[in-house]
């Protein structure tokens, strides 16, 4: 009886699935980092690294237009062989796999350094997981149709926020305009990984219903996501200051503590924690499912789904081993995430495409099984 | 008598299978060779084993011998003090012995005795042939001439029979016969039809279904006159008998979705269905969801418009609540009376079940949350008022929370199930006695009783009893969350919630859409409910084979002017 | 693969439970929290420590429906000590029992000897804890302890703390104080080329006392003093002019004019009272409400030398009139204007000079403005600013409008 709604994605659902991955949990975090490099102009680095994104989504539409039915693990089997192909897929599955990772962390650290400074950090870890697992598990046909709830959610509490701060806002603390390119360039590179998380589109074109619009979603999200970015960066400057948003740790969490419309409209944090939870599920959910695609796809399984269990199992113990601090996170996603993530966002494709281009290799599933897990009805 | 027993079993089942009754011709013809030892069977059944064997069995024959037909219908159901059989004789020339058979109270007495009896026994002075009636003849000339009864069917099973006598017609035997005459003579007494108790309204239709399936029927087939409108029927429960009635416009509902329907309900082997709330249990997709998947009215206007939106109902004898499938979440919340006033309230109204029915969800669990863990996020005058009504509360706001919405569901099973009078009584001591004391008494806080009226009230917004019910339920676990993990832990089970509502499907259609897969077009009867000029389409998962529904173009306004 | 999908189903409940299960590590019932409405900040008598002065709510004294209000406050004032402030906020719990809870703080009072050694030490705190709010108010205590103002009390406001907030923020409506909040302190802070200002809390009792007191001297009777009730009234206070700073240090204070002076160039006059002397006689006056203002600093390098134009804008009602005037005319309207245009030059003259010449303190954001319109200029005087603000030319060029006369047009003039 599955007559009355496709099983698949909508390339609606699938930009809007970007829209959430890129934006969900990155708002929190991004302005400090930009404006410690680009001060008053962070917002002009966001504008700037947004390129960084729309290329990744171009790499991976196209790719995906050359092998519909597959994932960039699987394709890149086919393209470099097997024994690199390999490499290059186990190289995918440990990307997701640790991008979670930091993305998990995050998720437990603000929770726990804004709002419930008691609790231990695992519990956040582990139910986060718990809830992702149950997400992942039903596939992106049922993540795309959360996310139509929560995004427009997430967006309108953005702009409620960001409208409340408006008293607050002066327009001069943008100024002068592009003072240092250098800094504008640093910053653009701070905030580059989180525009190349695009990259998930590579695992999700095969549950697309109309893999053309690909392209579309992805360059879309990507702009959405980065214009909301650059209205949250707009914001943090204009009420803090280019100088003091790059010393707050999370600055839109500070802002929505900040707001005060006439003393009565005070204390909306819960709205930063609502876009906190909510787009952060998404996020690690849909990581979370690429995780355990590229995992099982590598490792030949015919289900993703048996992956499931031990990916999340992996993304809680090396969130919570892997760093000690706060500081070690954005460190690392500022700097030594650009050696590591965006060789793999950006220049794995980018020499994938041009192989294949070369060899002339196109093609659909052949044997190779595509997100075949994903099709099947979720019983409660 | 085990293969028996098998034939019989594996016979009735397919025949319920396909939706049918078989009829007693077939059943000669697939167990012909049988039939003596059938006879003898059913003359000398005794035990209550052999009885209830013989119950079950489709292929009880007529036999030529009025009395032994007598006995096997008095045999079947025991003394029965509420069977009648009229013996009588028919011609004078050559008298042949008949019987009527019929159940007193089921049967319309005035029928019987106007259009039946009274005509049978006039019969001898024209019609009798000179040779007096054979036992054929009178039969014939019976049904053809005699009888004006509205409809008469022949039978060769008393089983069939028996069903008939069981549920309001007469049986009438002939001697020498080995068939017997069904004459509809129904009538038995139903309740009148009232208005709606469980969905009222201050503007529309006032018409609620009542307990016969017949009367249900014609209630929906007087607002759809269409000759498409089909009332396709099978029994269901092997003591009960019940008739169910699945009902479609044909050319716009989809085919499998009626096939469907009637798969599931095809499947269901039980022994009775009391209500249709038994079938609601055997065709729903996620039987552990505490979410309704199908909706019930008892409102024949709203099983009209469903079926005009190519959805299916279901009526069941008996029960005067209609099942209507697919079901997505929002028409929980859609009340016929948006339909009947003019739209820019229900734009409103809407609004306001959807807060409330969140509101009742989350609201006690946002104050737990709130006052034991996010007190920063409280205006501070309100905290303090808060921290003040607290005063010498000896439970944290959890435990208390907890105690009184219990206290509040037991006061509201008391109210409901106690006769009106008394209620009303329940309803003074517990809301205001109760309460007003554990605050003076100083165990509530006075923010607490309010918090719980206001869930309760909110509660009560929710048009749909069921879907009321399924959120009064996960109210409780979700406060066990906001006091563990705070705001956190009611969004953490708001999002178990979310992805169990969007991964659930009633008969194929996504549970939430259109807002999850969110389809632009069908909102226009989401929250708004747009003009009935404007709503020229119908809801996209069900009435995709006809999708116009009203000719484009019809927004009134004043005549316009000519130059 | 039911089965598996069960098993799962059960570990992911079970190890829910035992998430929950050992659960409620943040959970403090909101009676139970010890509400802090307002901090004083001083210095210890024990050398490097500070005294952190605090009040914190006692619900069951305050006033609702069902019961009187208690005899007092509903406060509880502490003093607590440490070697730093969250040293001295976590000692609180010896005397209190309770974890302070910080996130209905409204007032931050500093006294003017710990704002002498720098602010950023102590509003770290403050800063970086998730509980305080940065819209708390940063004021400083002149002439008085930290401590004495958070025990006083106010006759309208039952939460004293809540009191001096309002007497902060009721500054709009005279214009010659300021209201800052620690987000804007640290911004200023923390910015280049801009200095911070803080309100200035003083008492207003004091005066009153002392004639008390003289008077029971000269009457001989010692047994009077204590009976008078203002001897016995809490100090009542009053928030008026500004504190300004440089970096993080106290620089000195503006009086009424020079604040009104800075709040001109900052466009921040809300409203306020211009008193003007009447055209025909200059003993009797005029008193001018106004109700809007711009106000803009335009600085450039002229020559070398940093020129800052400052350009106001106001708007005004006739408040009231003391001498015979005929507000019909144009004339006379035109005449007001232009000696308000005196007031408002004067009064940002007066700023400048203070902040120049004294505190040499650049409260009105000269530099951020110069970094605004010309990053290249700024670049050079960046590192030398503190030698070059003071050298700064100042044009003031004010334009004040009158637009409404209200009710009467000439004063009732007895005949």
């Amino acid at each position: 009886m599955n007559n009355t709604s496709s099983v698949r994605l909508s390339g609606r659902q699938a930009m809007w699935l970007v829209v959430t991955t890129i934006l969900a949990t990155t708002l929190i975090f991004l302005p400090a980092w930009v404006a410690a490099e680009a001060k008053q102009d962070a917002w002009l680095s966001v504008l700037l690294s947004m390129v960084v994104g729309v290329v990744t989504a171009w790499l991976v539409s196209t790719l995906g237009r050359r092998f519909p039915d597959l994932t960039i693990v699987q394709y890149g089997e086919r393209i470099l062989g097997r024994v690199l192909g390999k490499v290059v897929g186990l190289v995918y599955a440990a990307f997701f796999l640790h991008i979670n990772t930091v993305i998990v962390r995050e998720f437990g650290e603000l929770l726990l350094t804004g709002f419930m400074p008691e609790t231990p950090l695992v519990v956040f870890i582990g139910t986060i997981i718990v809830v992702a697992a149950y997400g992942a598990w039903a596939g992106p046909e049922v993540l795309a149709r959360v996310n139509d709830f929560i995004l427009p959610v997430i967006l309108f509490l953005l702009g409620v926020s960001l409208f409340l701060l408006v008293n607050q806002a002066n327009l001069a603390a943008l100024l002068p305009l592009a003072e240092e390119p250098a800094g504008i360039v640093r910053g653009a590179l701070a905030s580059a990984v989180f525009f190349s998380e695009v990259i998930i589109l590579a695992m999700l074109i095969p549950s697309l219903n109309l893999r053309s619009e690909a392209a579309r979603a992805g360059v879309l999200g990507v702009l959405v996501a980065g214009f909301s970015l650059m209205a949250v960066t707009v914001f943090a400057t204009m009420v803090f200051g280019g100088e003091r948003v790059a010393n707050l740790t999370f600055p839109y969490l500070a802002l929505t503590r900040i707001v005060s419309v006439r003393g009565i409209v005070e204390r909306v944090e819960f709205l930063a924690l609502g876009i906190w939870v909510l787009g952060g599920f998404v996020k690690i959910s849909v990581f979370y499912y690429a995780a355990a695609l590229a995992s099982s796809q590598w490792l030949g399984l015919r289900e993703y789904r048996s992956t499931v269990v031990p990916i999340g199992l992996a993304i809680g113990f090396l969130s919570v081993i892997q760093f000690e601090n706060i500081d070690q996170i954005s460190s690392f996603l500022t700097t030594a995430a650009l050696f590591a993530y965006l060789p793999v966002t950006l220049g794995l494709p980018a020499l994938l495409l041009i192989l294949a281009t070369l060899r002339g290799l196109k093609g659909g599933s052949g044997t190779a099984p595509g997100p075949r897990g994903a099709d099947k009805e979720v019983s409660p | 008598m085990s293969w028996l027993r098998d034939l019989m079993v594996r016979m009735k089942y397919e025949g319920v299978r396909q939706g049918k009754t078989r009829t007693a011709r077939e059943v000669y013809r697939d167990a012909g060779e049988l039939q003596g030892e059938i006879e003898d069977w059913v003359r000398t059944a005794e035990n209550e084993r052999e009885k209830d064997l013989l119950w079950r069995l489709h292929q009880i024959p007529v036999l030529k011998n009025l009395g032994a037909n007598l006995t096997a219908i008095k045999n079947l159901l025991g003394n029965s003090g509420d069977l009648d059989i009229r013996t009588f004789v028919v011609g004078a020339r050559n008298p042949v012995r008949c019987a009527l058979v019929f159940v007193e109270g089921m049967s319309d007495k005035h029928v019987i005795r106007e259009s039946i009896l009274k005509p049978l026994m006039h019969l001898g002075r024209q019609e009798e042939p000179s040779r007096g009636f054979s036992s054929a003849t009178a039969f014939e000339v019976i049904r053809d001439f005699s009888l004006s009864a509205g409809d008469v069917e022949e039978v060769r099973d008393i089983r069939e029979v028996l069903n008939s006598v069981l549920s309001g017609d007469s049986a009438l035997f002939v001697e020498g016969e080995p068939r017997a005459m069904i004459v509809a003579s129904k009538g038995f007494k139903h309740r009148s039809i009232t208005e709606p108790d469980t969905e009222t309204i201050i503007r529309g239709p006032r018409e609620a279904f009542v307990e016969a399936i017949r009367v249900n029927t014609s209630l929906t087939r007087r607002r759809l006159k269409t000759h498409n409108l089909r009332v396709d029927e099978i029994k269901v429960g092997y003591l009960s008998e019940t008739k169910v009635a699945v009902l479609y416009v044909k050319g716009l509902a989809q085919e499998d979705l009626v096939r469907e329907v009637k798969d599931r309900l095809g499947r269901i082997q039980t022994d009775t269905i009391l209500d249709s709330g038994y079938l609601e249990d055997y065709i729903e997709d996620h039987p552990f969801s505490p979410f309704p998947q199908v909706q019930n009215t008892e409102r024949p206007d709203k099983v009209a418009a469903a079926l005009a939106e190519g959805r299916v109902a279901i009526l069941a004898d008996g029960s005067p609540f209609a099942l209507i499938v697919p079901t997505t979440f929002h028409m929980f919340l859609q009340a016929p009376e948006d339909y009947y006033e003019r739209p820019h309230i229900a734009v409103l109204l809407r609004s306001i079940r959807w807060f409330s029915l969140v509101l009742a969800l989350v609201f006690p669990s946002f104050y737990v949350a709130a006052t034991t863990f996010h007190q920063e996020m409280i205006p501070t005058s309100l905290a303090l008022s808060i921290a003040a009504g607290r005063q010498g509360v000896p439970f944290p706001a959890v435990v208390e929370a907890l105690t009184m919405e219990v206290l509040f569901e037991i006061l509201r099973e008391a109210g409901v199930r106690l006769p009106r009078m008394i209620g009303n009584a329940i309803s003074i001591v517990g809301a205001l006695v109760l309460g007003q004391a554990a605050v003076a008494a100083g165990i509530v806080s006075p923010i607490m009783v309010i918090v719980v009226g206001v869930t309760a009230i909110a509660s009560f917004v929710v048009p749909a009893f069921s879907a009321a019910i399924s959120v009064r339920i996960l109210r409780f676990p979700m406060m066990v969350f906001a006091a563990s993990l705070g705001l956190y832990g009611v969004m953490w089970f708001s999002l178990l919630i979310m992805i169990h509502l969007v991964s659930m499907r009633s008969f194929g259609v996504a549970y939430l859409s259109p807002m999850a897969p969110l389809q632009v077009g069908n909102l226009k009867d989401f929250y708004v409910r747009v003009p009935w000029w404007a709503m020229y389409t119908r809801p996209k998962p069900f009435g995709r084979r006809d999708p116009k529904r009203a000719e484009l173009r019809q927004k009134p306004g004043p005549p316009t002017e000519r130059p | 693969m039911t089965r598996f999908r069960r098993s799962i189903v059960l570990a992911g409940l079970v190890l829910t439970l035992l998430l929950l299960g050992t659960s409620c590590w943040n959970a403090v019932e909101l009676d139970r929290r010890a509400l802090v409405m307002g901090v004083g900040i001083d210095k210890a008598k024990e050398e490097g420590k500070i005294a952190l002065t605090v009040q914190i709510v006692k619900p069951g004294q305050l006033p609702t429906p069902r019961r009187a209000p208690g005899p007092g406050p509903p406060v509880w004032v502490v003093t607590s000590t440490g070697y730093t402030v969250f040293d001295a906020v976590r000692n609180f719990v010896l005397q209190s029992g309770r974890k302070l809870f910080w996130a209905h703080m409204v007032v931050i009072v500093i006294s003017e000897e710990v704002a002498r050694e720098g602010l950023a030490p102590v509003l770290d705190f403050f800063d970086r804890d998730a509980e305080p709010r940065r819209l708390s108010k940063v004021i400083i205590a002149k002439g008085i302890a930290a401590k004495e103002i958070m025990k006083g009390q106010h006759e309208l406001e039952t939460i004293p703390a809540a009191a001096i907030r309002d007497l902060v923020e009721g500054f709009t409506s005279v214009s010659t104080a300021v209201s800052v909040n620690l987000n804007e302190f640290l911004k200023r802070m923390s910015a280049g080329g801009v200095e911070p200002v803080a309100a200035r809390i003083e008492v207003v009792a004091a005066e009153e006392r002392e004639k008390a007191e003289e008077k029971a001297l000269q009457s001989g009777d010692d047994g009077g003093m204590a009976e008078d009730p203002r001897l016995k009234a809490p100090p009542r206070f009053r928030v008026t002019g500004a504190a300004v700073f440089k970096g993080d240090r106290l620089a000195g204070w503006l009086n009424r004019p020079e604040t009104r002076g800075y709040l001109w160039t900052q466009g921040k006059v809300v409203s306020g009272i211009v008193v003007l002397k009447c055209p025909q006689n200059e003993k009797e006056t005029i008193g001018i409400e106004l109700i809007r203002s711009e106000g803009e600093i335009k600085p450039r390098v002229q020559e070398g030398r940093v020129v800052a134009e400052v350009k106001v804008k106001a708007e005004a009602h006739v408040g009231d009139v003391l001498c015979p005037l005929d507000l019909t005319k144009p004339e006379t309207l035109r005449l007001l204007e232009k000696r308000m245009n005196t007031v408002i030059e004067n009064e940002v003259r007066a700023a400048f000079r203070k902040a120049q010449e004294g505190l040499r303190a650049d409260i009105f954001g000269v530099g951020a403005a110069l970094h605004r319109s010309s990053p290249g200029q700024w670049k050079k005087l960046k590192d030398r600013w503190d030698e070059v603000f003071p050298e700064v030319q100042v044009e003031i060029k004010a334009d004040a409008k009158i637009r409404r006369v209200n009710l009467v047009l000439k004063p009732a003039q007895p005949k």
